[in-house]
């Protein structure tokens, strides 16, 4: 079997997303039965970002966020919409719960992280004030990394256009 | 291997004659997004009594926008290096074959779902032109409602026969059968059966590619290779088999199939060819809920296949390529 001759380039830090989970859970008043609801909502809004950037031609994006997964493309009743898609809860109050507690375990994690840290398929996370919900998001297409060189070589081609 | 890669040339210099993606068991339910908060969806896929419930989920909307972000990324690569693209499906894209399920299923395949926030996701097929490069099977969910004739419609216009059915493109041949015609007593038991008929017919159409030195694929929903381990057995006796797997499997591999696809136990595998089989892809469920999500990339060579498994992993909220399955397997074409 041949070797690869590269390798993705390596995250400096990978977040344990059952530990976010419970961790914002605790914060948000939510069981731990919401644990795997809190995770498919976490891919879900993913999904939104990955589809911005598969849009825009690019292979990533920066962007300040608010309310924990906002941000200038997407807004908080986006956000919302995807936990609701994704698990099906009905009520405002309870969508608004759930992204309270991602967004509170996405702060209580990040802060043994000062530069950051990657949610693997989410891009990487830096505390910008976790408290007000603020981060400094750097989204890159998740398989991207796998396609090799010719493909890094393709995606600045898409940005000069 | 340390690391996974979807860049075929740490293989091989030339680009493949084609990637398949091949997806099985989507298990797609009648709404695309998540309409209630069932129960099921809370404790029940950590109670050990899963395997055997996991068939009546339906798909995640979740996974299934997790699926449609992963293979738009891999066809706007392979369509960029101008290698052609094929989809092959290997059965139940319905959670029960009701007509709702049908039309979720159809229209994230061939277009996708506008989420409530406007947004589009599905496979897109349309759009990259692919429609024509779809290879489309039925499973044993999809028969589930054929008593009654409104939901069977759905069944019979999408998958009506005849079988087997058959992909031409110009690198390979793929044909598609249909797996479920078992007598109701085995197929309530979700066992397969390929009518002696319809295996004719394969054989006979595989001659002539076979005489033309042409690729040959097969795809049906039930594997036609089990290990003892792999097989899934309730109370010691092995379920969710097809009926003389063994004989179809040796006669697919003597009459110059090069690899079989399948689907239906919701466990990717795949095994080497052997003198009674041909090499063989197991796909697991692609997006069901409770499942772990998982897909094929097979970049096809004309004597090998280098083969991508593509997983969502526990600590991850994408798909990834699993590095410890990613390699290589070579076929034979008849001469």
């Amino acid at each position: 079997m041949a070797t690869p001759a590269y390798a993705p380039t390596p995250q400096p830090a990978v977040l344990d997303l059952y530990a976010l989970c419970e961790q914002g859970a605790s914060v948000a008043g939510l069981r731990k039965s919401a644990i795997p609801q809190m995770k498919a909502a976490l891919g879900a809004i993913a999904n939104l970002y990955c589809g911005h950037v598969l849009r825009t031609n690019r292979t990533s994006m920066q962007v300040a966020t608010y309310s924990g997964f906002a941000s200038e493309y997407f807004s908080e009743h986006d956000i919302l919409s995807e936990i609701a898609a994704s698990t099906g809860i009905r009520g405002a109050a309870r969508q608004k719960q759930y992204l309270i507690a991602l967004t509170a375990g996405l702060g209580e994690l990040l802060e043994s992280y000062p530069s950051g840290a990657a949610i693997r398929g989410f891009g990487h996370w830096q505390s910008v004030n976790a408290k007000q919900g603020l981060f400094r998001l750097t989204y890159n297409l998740p398989l991207a990394p796998y396609f090799g060189p010719q493909a890094d070589i393709q995606s600045e081609a898409d940005f000069v256009v | 291997m340390d690391e996974a890669s979807l860049d075929w040339t740490l293989f091989r210099p030339e680009p493949p004659l084609c990637t398949l993606i091949r997806f099985s068991d989507p298990h797609f339910g009648s709404s695309f997004v998540t309409r209630d908060e069932q129960w099921w969806r809370k404790g029940l896929p950590h109670l050990p009594v899963v395997n055997l419930l996991t068939g009546l989920f339906p798909h995640s909307y979740t996974y299934a926008c997790a699926l449609a972000a992963a293979f738009h990324q891999i066809v706007q690569h392979r369509q960029s290096r101008k290698v052609p693209v094929t989809v092959v499906h290997s059965g139940d894209l319905t959670s029960s074959g009701k007509q709702a399920e049908f039309s979720t299923g159809a229209t994230f395949l061939a277009h996708g779902h506008y989420s409530d926030t406007n947004r589009l996701h599905g496979l897109g097929l349309d759009k990259y032109g692919l429609s024509g490069s779809l290879l489309d099977i039925p499973g044993n969910h999809d028969l589930w409602s054929r008593g009654d004739p409104k939901q069977a419609l759905s069944f019979s216009t999408r998958y009506g026969g005849p079988y087997p059915r058959r992909l031409d493109t110009s690198a390979v041949v793929i044909y598609g059968m249909d797996s479920n015609r078992a007598p109701n007593a085995q197929h309530r038991r979700a066992n397969g059966e390929i009518p002696m008929d319809q295996l004719g017919a394969l054989l006979g159409m595989m001659r002539d590619d076979r005489k033309a030195g042409r690729v040959v694929i097969v795809t049906l929903h039930h594997p036609v290779q089990m290990t003892a381990e792999s097989a899934p057995k309730l109370a010691g006796k092995e379920i969710l088999f097809l009926k003389d797997r063994d004989k179809i499997a040796r006669s697919l591999r003597e009459n110059g199939a090069c690899v079989v696809l399948a689907g239906h136990v919701h466990q990717p595998q795949w095994t080497r060819a052997t003198p009674g089989s041909p090499l063989q892809y197991v796909a697991g469920s692609a997006c069901q809920s409770g499942a772990k999500p998982q897909f094929w990339i097979l970049d096809l060579y004309p004597d090998e296949v280098i083969h991508h498994s593509m997983v969502y992993p526990p600590n991850a909220v994408s798909f990834f390529p699993d590095p410890d399955t990613q390699g290589r397997a070579s076929f034979e074409v008849s001469p």
